[in-house]
């Protein structure tokens, strides 16, 4: 899977957000707070393929957590944005 | 992670950063001081780093510490002054420097796209304004019922 294309995440105050961005239009209706772990996530594995246990790589690697905790977190992850619509095979 | 609505102000902040960068931007008024032409947070607008102002525009606004999403009422000079259209009385008045961004489509939760026209008989109706409010506030709330 990928990371859908079109959504640039910014900083606003003390949040991270990823806002879908056209051509032209950014739009602020289609806006997903990220906490620092998707953050984190997000910007490693933005415009590249991955898979679950990439996540969960990328997760033991700055977090000291066990690949079974990493895998888990990652399923909630990825449940999240699938339904935020913001991946794409 | 949540879907999320920011502070109304940092928000704002980011939109006039990125009209300023010529940019469009795409997001959900709040309020019911522009009703009937604009349903907050239902309706969504679509702003532009405004080029040249004329009454009737649309437009959004920082003056004295606040966001407003307004329409301009008069302008002379370089002084412009804003009121709602969901709104009896009370201005805003401030300069075109206030002036942050325009209106310049109006999108319906369905995706219709209005263009925003300059409300010239709205604004003249404001003597009866209160009444068609109330009967427009009817209709919508007997529609949704």
């Amino acid at each position: 899977m990928r990371t859908k294309k079109g959504y640039t995440l910014r900083s606003l105050g003390n949040e991270s957000i990823l806002v879908a961005e056209g051509l032209e239009a950014v739009d602020f209706n289609h806006m997903i707070s990220m906490n620092d772990s998707a953050t984190l996530l997000w910007k490693e594995v933005e415009g590249k393929d991955f898979d679950a246990s990439t996540l969960s790589d990328i997760l033991m690697e700055n977090y000291d957590i066990s690949r079974e905790t990493a895998d888990h977190d990652v399923a909630v992850l990825l449940k999240l944005w699938n339904e935020a619509n913001i991946l794409e095979d | 992670m949540e879907k999320k609505s920011l502070p109304n102000e940092i928000m704002l902040d980011e939109v006039v950063r990125l009209l300023d960068e010529n940019r469009e931007v795409v997001m959900k008024p709040k309020g019911s001081s522009m009703l009937p032409f604009i349903r907050g947070e239902v309706d969504s607008v679509k702003l532009a780093k405004p080029n040249t102002l004329q009454v009737g525009n649309i437009v959004l606004a920082y003056i004295k510490g606040k966001y407003i999403l307004h329409r301009i009422y008069a302008i002379n000079g370089e002084n412009v002054t804003l009121m709602g259209d969901g709104n009896l009385q009370g201005v805003e008045r401030g300069t075109k420097a206030d002036v942050k961004g325009l209106v310049i489509e109006i999108i319906t939760p369905e995706g219709k796209i209005k263009k925003p026209t300059s409300g010239i008989l709205w604004r003249k109706l404001l003597p009866i304004r209160k009444y068609l409010l109330k009967i427009y506030r009817k209709i919508h709330k007997h529609l949704h019922q």
